[in-house]
C-alpha cells in the first residue's frame, strides 16, 4: 500500500483517519455487518443474474394447470402454484420488485425529507415553523392509510405504488434530518463560514448535509427494510404490484386461498422477505454500531 | 396541568383540518361516479346526472370541502354511498371489533415485552439474551401478513386449536392479537433493553448501590422509571395505529373492523365513507398521542414539574419528544 513519506517511521495508531475510514473498520469487524451483507449479495445477485437461469415468460409467467399445486419437489424447489408456476422461479423474480421498490422509495423520500430538513433546521423561524406544522399533519395519518388513499387515487401499480409510500415516509426524514441539523447549526465552523460571507446555499449543501449523513446514512438502510414491508403488504392487499407478477405480497395473496391444503406456497415467500429485511436490518444495525459505538451496549 | 391539556386538544383541531384537506384533495382526485355507484349500472343517464347535481359531485372542489365540513361541524359525516346508512353508524358498529384487537395486542405486548427487555438488560450477554435478541431481529423483519399466515397455519389448520378467521367470539380475537402483538414485542422489548443499559450506567444507579439499596429494588424502582419514557412513547404510537385499524392483520384474519371497513370503502370508491374513516383513525391516533404525553408526568415527575411552569418549557420538552418518538417509530 502507498504510504505518503512524511508518515515514515510514525506507529499505525498515530496515523490520522477519516471519520469513515474509523466506520468502515469498525463496521467490517460486525458478524451483523458481514451476515447481512452476505445475505443482500446473495439477492441482489439474483436479480441481476436470476435471468440466464430462469426464463420469465415461459417459468414465471406461463400456466401450466397440468402440474399446478405441487409439493415442493427436486424439479419445483419450492412447489408450484396454483396456476402451475414455479414457485421457486417467482420468488427469484419477485426479488427485483422489492429491491426496486425499496430503494427508489426510500431516494426520494430521503431527498425531499432531507431538502425539507435543511431548511427547516437551517433557517429556522417562520419557515421551519410551516414547515413543520406540514409534517405534523401527514404524520398524524397512519402510513398504512396515506398509501392506500394514494394508490386509490392513482390506480393500483409499481409507480404509484412507489410514490405511495415515498410520500408517506417523507415527513419522517424531514423530522430527523431537521433535527440533526438543529445540532450541527451551532457549531462554530457554520458561524466561520457564514462569516466570511458562504451563500445559505453553499453552507447547506457544503457543511450542513454532509455531518447529517451518519444519522441519514443507518436511517435509510433500515428505512429501505420498512418499505419493503409495507410494499409487499399493500400488494398483499390488492393495492400495489398486481398479479400475474411474481411480487411476493401479491404471490402470498394469491397462495392464502389454499392455505389449508396447500401450506407450502404460504412459507416460501414469506422467507424470501423476512431474509431481505433482515439482511438490510442487520447492516442497518451495524452501521449504527459503527457510527456511534456509544451507542453499542 | 388543566389548561396543559386544554392548550393540546385545541392544538388538535388545525391538525385534524389540514388531515381532512389532504385526503379530501386525496379522495377527489380518484376516478368514480357517486350516482352510478348508489343507483347501480341500470339506472337511467338522467337519473345519476340528477342524483350527482344533489350530491354536489359537480361543485368546484373547495366548495365540496367546505360544504363537507359544516356538516362534520353539525356531527354528520354523511352517508355510505354502497349501503346508504350513516358513516357514523358504520364505524360505530365496527369500532368494538377493532378497539378489543388492538387493547388486547397492547396488553400482550406491554405484559411481555416490557419484563423480557429488562431480564435481557440484567443477564446482558447471556444464553437468553443473545437468542432474545436474535429472535427480535427476525421478527422485526417479518411483514405482519405472513406471520398471521403461519400463526394460522399452525394453530388453526394444523391443530385446530382456534378459529381461522371471523370475528364473532372471544377465540377470534387471540391469533389476530398475537399477530400484532409480536412484531410490536420485538420491537419493544429491544428498546426496554437498550434503554435500561442506559439507565443501569447512570451515576444514581451507583449511589444506590452504595446506599445499599437492594438490587432488585434498583432495577424495578429506580432505572425502570428512568427506562420507560421512549418505550411508552413508542408503545403508544403502536396502540393509536392498531387503534386506527390494522388493515393488513384484519385483512388476514377476516375481521369486520375499521381497517378492513377503510379497505372495502377505499375499494368501492365510497368516499364519504372514506373520509369518515380516515378523520376518525387520525383522531383516534392524535388522541392516544396526547394520553401518552400526560402520562409522562405520571412516569417522571421531573417532567410533572414542569407542566406548571412556563409555556416555552415544554414547548421545548415536547419538540424533544417528538424527535425520540420520530426516530423509534
Amino acid at each position: 500500500m502507498f504510504r505518503p513519506k512524511t508518515l515514515d517511521g510514525i506507529p499505525e495508531s498515530e496515523v490520522s483517519r477519516s471519520f469513515w475510514q474509523d466506520v468502515g473498520g469498525r463496521f467490517i469487524r460486525n458478524k451483523k455487518a458481514i451476515l447481512g451483507l452476505i445475505l443482500l449479495f446473495v439477492i441482489v445477485a439474483m436479480c441481476l443474474y436470476g435471468f440466464i437461469f430462469i426464463d420469465y415468460e415461459t417459468e414465471v409467467i406461463n400456466q401450466e394447470v397440468g402440474i399446478k399445486l405441487q409439493t415442493p419437489s427436486r424439479e419445483h424447489l419450492f412447489g408450484t402454484d396454483t396456476f402451475g408456476r414455479d414457485i421457486f422461479s417467482r420468488i427469484i423474480y419477485g426479488a427485483r420488485y422489492s429491491l426496486i421498490i425499496g430503494f427508489a422509495a426510500t431516494i426520494a423520500s430521503l431527498t425531499i425529507g432531507s431538502l425539507l430538513g435543511c431548511i427547516s433546521g437551517y433557517f429556522g423561524g417562520k419557515t421551519d415553523n410551516i414547515i413543520m406544522r406540514f409534517t405534523d399533519v401527514f404524520i398524524a395519518i397512519p402510513s398504512t392509510l396515506m398509501a392506500i388513499a394514494v394508490v386509490s387515487a392513482l390506480g393500483p401499480n409499481f409507480a404509484n405504488l412507489i410514490i405511495a409510500i415515498a410520500l408517506g415516509d417523507t415527513p419522517g426524514y424531514a423530522r430527523i434530518i431537521r433535527s440533526a441539523v438543529l445540532s450541527i447549526k451551532d457549531n462554530e465552523f457554520i458561524e466561520a463560514s457564514v462569516a466570511v460571507g458562504g451563500s445559505s446555499a453553499h453552507i447547506i449543501a457544503q457543511h450542513v448535509f454532509p455531518n447529517t449523513l451518519p444519522t441519514l446514512v443507518v436511517q435509510a438502510t433500515l428505512g429501505v427494510g420498512y418499505v419493503i414491508i409495507a410494499a409487499s403488504g399493500l400488494s398483499y392487499l390488492g393495492l400495489g404490484v398486481m398479479p400475474p407478477a411474481p411480487e411476493w405480497g401479491a404471490m402470498l395473496s394469491e397462495a392464502q386461498g389454499q392455505i389449508r391444503y396447500f401450506p407450502h406456497q404460504v412459507i416460501f415467500p414469506g422467507i424470501a422477505i423476512v431474509l431481505t429485511v433482515l439482511a438490510l436490518n442487520l447492516l442497518g444495525d451495524a452501521l449504527r454500531d459503527a457510527i456511534d459505538p456509544t451507542l453499542k451496549d | 396541568m388543566h389548561r396543559y391539556v386544554l392548550k393540546r386538544l385545541v392544538l388538535m383541531i388545525p391538525v385534524l383540518i389540514g388531515i381532512s384537506i389532504i385526503i379530501f384533495s386525496i379522495i377527489s382526485l380518484t376516478p368514480g361516479n357517486p350516482a352510478r355507484l348508489i343507483l347501480g349500472d341500470r339506472a337511467s343517464q338522467v337519473a345519476i346526472d340528477e342524483l350527482n347535481e344533489e350530491l354536489g359531485y359537480y361543485d368546484p372542489l373547495p366548495v365540496k370541502y367546505v360544504n363537507y365540513m359544516k356538516d362534520l361541524l353539525h356531527g354528520d359525516l354523511g352517508n355510505s354511498y354502497r349501503t346508504g346508512a350513516s358513516v357514523v353508524s358504520e364505524i360505530a358498529v365496527r369500532f368494538p371489533t377493532t378497539l378489543l384487537l388492538s387493547t388486547f395486542a397492547i396488553l400482550l405486548t406491554a405484559t411481555i415485552s416490557i419484563p423480557l427487555g429488562v431480564y435481557v438488560a440484567i443477564k446482558k450477554n447471556s444464553m437468553a439474551d443473545n437468542i432474545l435478541t436474535v429472535l427480535a431481529l427476525i421478527f422485526t423483519a417479518m411483514p405482519s401478513f405472513w406471520l398471521g399466515m403461519i400463526l394460522m397455519l399452525v394453530f388453526a389448520v394444523g391443530l385446530h386449536l382456534l378459529p381461522a378467521t371471523g370475528s364473532e367470539s372471544f377465540a377470534h380475537f387471540i391469533l389476530p392479537a398475537f399477530t400484532i402483538a409480536l412484531l410490536s414485542i420485538a420491537q419493544i422489548m429491544r428498546m426496554t433493553r437498550s434503554s435500561m443499559l442506559e439507565a443501569l450506567r447512570q451515576d444514581y444507579m451507583r449511589t444506590a448501590r452504595a446506599k445499599g439499596v437492594k438490587e432488585n429494588k434498583i432495577v424495578w424502582k429506580h432505572a425502570i422509571r428512568n427506562a420507560l419514557l421512549p418505550v411508552i412513547t413508542t408503545m403508544g404510537v403502536n396502540f393509536g395505529w392498531a387503534l386506527g385499524g390494522s388493515v393488513i392483520t384484519e385483512t388476514v384474519f377476516g375481521m369486520s373492523g375499521i381497517g378492513t371497513l377503510t379497505l372495502m370503502s377505499v375499494r368501492s370508491k365510497d368516499v364519504p365513507l372514506v373520509m369518515g374513516c380516515v378523520l376518525f383513525m387520525s383522531l383516534m391516533f392524535s388522541v392516544i398521542t396526547l394520553l401518552v404525553d400526560l402520562s409522562y408526568g405520571a412516569i417522571d415527575p421531573r417532567i410533572k414539574a414542569q407542566y406548571g411552569i412556563k409555556n416555552k418549557n415544554h414547548k421545548a420538552l415536547r419538540r424533544a419528544k417528538e424527535d425520540v418518538s420520530t426516530q423509534n417509530s
